[in-house]
C-alpha cells in the first residue's frame, strides 16, 4: 500500500495504469506548433486571429484590422453565438469581400472577418472564404480549428452567364 | 515508494522516469516537435478488432471536414488506444482518455446510434479508418523498406499467381502490406447522349450529342476511406466509346497517404498482421485544400456547327449537333467534346503564391555537375550527393515546408 502523500495521480496530458507488474504512466508527445497567418485562438466567447493578409490588406474585424493596427490599438474579438452553428455543432469564420462590377474589391468596402454558419461562397459579388472552424457543444465553443494557413490573394473570374467566379490562391 | 512489484512505477509511451536519492522525475521521453498537419495519419492497432486502423488529423475541404465512416465500438476502441498522440482530442482540446472516448462515443452525428451501427464521424471526432491492406511483398518494394530488409518478392507468373514451388523455397524475411488514404468528393458529373440519324448526303450521318449533369449519387457525402491500392486512371475507365459509355464518375478522389506495414524478421509469405508490425507513413497532402469544378456553360464547338442550349443552373443541358461520315468519327467528336466540357473538380492548397501554389525548390546539390579538378568540389559534391540519397532512404515524407498543390490555371478559363 502507497501512503497517501507518497500516492501518484495522473495530472493533465498524463495516463496512469495499474497492472499486476506496477504502475505505468504515459504521456502524449505534443506535436510542434508555429504562428502561421489567421492563427485562431480562442479568447472566451470570442475568437482572435494573428496577422494575415489578403492581397496585401489586413482583414478587420469591426473596422479594426486583425492584429490591432499600428497605432497600438487593442487586438479585435470576433463574438461568435451558438445560434449561428450548423447541426453537426460547427460554425466558420470566414473572410468576406464584396466585389464591384470588375470583380475588383468595390470601393468603400472593406475584407473582414465574420461567422458564418456556411464556409463557402464562390459565386456572385460576395466572396467568402474560410479561415477557423469554431467547434460547439451543448452552446460553447470548445475549439477553434485552423483551416487557413497561409495569406491569401483573391482572383475574380467573370463567367459568360455574367457572374464572378471567386478563387483564393 | 515501495518496490514491491504491484506499486512500481515503470516508463509508458513518450514518458521517461529518472530514479534519484530524492525520488523520482517523471519527463516526456521525446519532444515530438514535428507540426501535425492536416491529413497526418496516425496508425494504431485495435485490439478489439484485430485490425490495423488509422486515426487521421483534421483536414478541410473549402472548410468542411470529411467524415469516416465507423461504429461507436471501434470508436472508442480506437480512443483507448490512440489517446496518446494526442489525435483524439480535437474537441476538447484535452488528452484526457475518459473525455475523449466520451466525445467518439456521444459525438454530434453518432446520435442514438447502437455501439455496432455505422456512424459517419467528422475527422475532429477522432474516428478510426479501418486500414484495407495490401501485399507489398508481391512486388519490389521501395528502397527505405529494402534497407528495412524487406526481400524480393516471390516469383509471380504471367497471369498474376505465385509460383507455389518457389514459395516453398522462399525464406521467411520481412514482409510489407501497404493500404492508401483516400479522400472523395461527390460532385455532378457530365453526362452525354448521343443520336445518330441519316444525314441529307449520301454516306453522311447528323449526330446529335446532349449533354446533361448528373448529380452524386444520394446519401454520399465528402469521407475519407481506405483502399488497398488507389488507381488515379478509375475516372478515365468509366468513359467508354467501345460500349457506349459516355458519363463521367459523379465523385473526384484525391489520393492523401499510404500507410506501410513492416512485419518483424523472420515471418513467412502471407502472414497476415498483428500488433507487432510497425507502422509508416508517406503524406502526399500536407495542407488543408480548396476545390472546384467547371459549371456546364454553352460553347460553340470548331467546327461552327453547334447549338447550344443552356437550361437552368444544376440541371444544364447542352445540344450540340455535327455532321459525319463516319461512326468513329462521331465517337471521337463526342469525346474531345466531353473532355471539353468535363466538370472534373480540382483540388488546389491557397498559399498565396497566386496561380504557383509551389513554395520555392530548395537549391539543387552539386552533383553530375561538378566536374574539373578542383578536389575539394567534388569531395563536396559527393559527400551532398550521399546526403541526398540517404535522406530519400531515411525519411518517407518530404521534409518541411511541405509540398502544396498548385492552383489549376485551366479553372481561369
Amino acid at each position: 500500500m502507497i501512503a497517501l502523500e507518497n500516492r501518484v495521480m495522473p495530472g493533465s496530458g498524463t495516463l496512469l495504469a495499474a497492472t499486476p507488474l506496477g504502475h505505468t504512466v504515459s504521456a502524449a508527445p505534443a506535436g510542434g506548433k508555429w504562428n502561421h497567418p489567421f492563427k485562431p485562438t480562442l479568447y472566451g466567447a470570442g475568437l482572435r486571429f494573428a496577422l494575415g493578409l489578403v492581397d496585401g490588406i489586413e482583414p478587420t474585424i469591426g473596422g479594426v484590422p486583425i492584429s490591432g493596427g499600428p497605432g497600438g490599438a487593442k487586438q479585435p474579438t470576433l463574438a461568435i453565438e451558438a445560434g449561428t452553428a450548423n447541426a453537426a455543432g460547427e460554425s466558420w469564420a470566414c473572410i468576406e469581400l464584396q466585389t464591384d462590377e470588375k470583380g475588383d474589391l468595390a470601393e468603400g468596402s472593406a475584407i473582414e472577418i465574420v461567422h458564418r454558419g456556411e464556409p463557402f461562397v464562390s459565386r456572385g459579388p460576395v466572396a467568402r472564404h474560410p479561415v477557423a472552424v469554431v467547434l460547439w457543444k451543448n452552446g460553447r465553443p470548445m475549439r477553434a480549428l485552423a483551416v487557413t494557413h497561409f495569406n491569401l490573394r483573391h482572383v475574380a473570374v467573370r463567367l459568360p452567364a455574367g457572374f464572378y467566379q471567386h478563387y483564393f490562391l | 515508494m515501495s518496490n514491491r512489484p504491484a506499486t512500481a512505477l515503470h516508463p509508458g509511451c513518450g514518458t521517461r522516469i529518472d530514479r534519484a536519492p530524492g525520488g523520482m522525475a517523471i519527463s516526456l521521453a521525446r519532444a515530438d516537435t514535428r507540426w501535425r498537419h492536416p491529413w497526418y495519419c496516425g496508425p494504431t492497432w485495435v485490439e478489439a478488432d484485430r485490425s490495423w486502423h488509422a486515426v487521421v488529423t483534421p483536414g478541410f475541404v473549402n472548410g468542411r471536414c470529411p467524415t469516416v465512416r465507423t461504429t461507436r465500438e471501434k470508436a472508442l476502441a480506437a480512443a483507448r488506444a490512440t489517446w496518446y498522440s494526442g489525435l483524439v482530442s480535437a474537441t476538447s482540446g484535452r488528452r484526457d482518455i475518459a473525455r475523449a472516448a466520451e466525445l467518439a462515443a456521444g459525438g454530434a452525428t453518432a446520435g442514438e446510434t447502437a455501439g455496432d451501427e455505422d456512424v459517419d464521424m467528422p475527422l475532429y471526432q477522432g474516428p478510426p479508418l479501418r486500414l484495407e491492406l495490401r501485399s507489398v511483398s508481391g512486388e519490389p518494394a521501395p528502397e527505405f523498406f529494402r534497407r528495412r530488409g524487406v526481400g524480393d518478392p516471390p516469383q509471380i507468373d504471367g497471369e498474376g499467381r505465385i509460383d507455389r514451388d518457389a514459395l516453398s523455397d522462399h525464406q521467411p524475411g520481412r514482409l510489407l502490406k501497404a493500404s492508401d488514404i483516400v479522400l472523395h468528393v461527390p460532385r455532378a458529373g457530365l453526362t452525354s447522349t448521343i443520336t445518330i440519324e441519316p444525314g441529307l448526303a449520301t454516306g453522311q450521318s447528323n449526330v446529335t450529342q446532349r449533354l446533361g449533369t448528373r448529380p452524386p449519387a444520394a446519401g454520399t457525402r465528402l469521407h475519407l476511406w481506405s483502399v488497398p491500392e488507389f488507381d488515379a486512371a478509375d475516372f478515365e475507365r468509366k468513359i467508354d466509346p467501345l460500349t457506349g459509355m459516355f458519363e463521367e464518375a459523379t465523385y473526384d478522389e484525391l489520393h492523401l497517404a499510404t500507410v506501410y506495414l513492416l512485419s518483424p524478421p523472420g515471418l513467412w509469405w502471407g502472414t497476415d498482421p498483428d500488433h507487432r508490425w510497425t507502422p509508416y507513413v508517406r503524406h502526399r497532402v500536407f495542407w488543408n485544400l480548396c476545390w472546384d469544378q467547371k459549371i456546364l456553360q454553352a460553347q460553340r464547338s470548331a467546327d461552327g456547327l453547334s447549338m447550344v442550349v443552356p437550361l437552368a443552373a444544376g440541371a444544364g443541358q447542352l445540344a450540340v449537333n455535327f455532321v459525319t461520315a463516319g461512326l468513329n468519327d462521331a465517337y471521337n467528336m463526342a469525346l474531345n467534346i466531353i473532355a471539353g466540357q468535363s466538370m472534373a473538380g480540382r483540388f488546389w492548397v491557397a498559399t498565396g503564391g497566386g496561380a504557383d501554389a509551389a513554395f520555392p525548390q530548395a537549391p539543387s546539390t552539386p552533383t553530375a555537375g561538378v566536374r574539373g579538378l578542383d578536389k575539394d568540389r567534388l569531395a563536396e559534391a559527393a559527400a551532398a550527393a550521399a546526403r541526398q540519397k540517404s535522406a530519400a532512404t531515411e525519411t518517407l515524407d518530404p521534409p518541411w515546408p511541405y509540398r502544396a498543390i498548385g492552383f489549376p490555371r485551366g479553372l481561369l478559363g
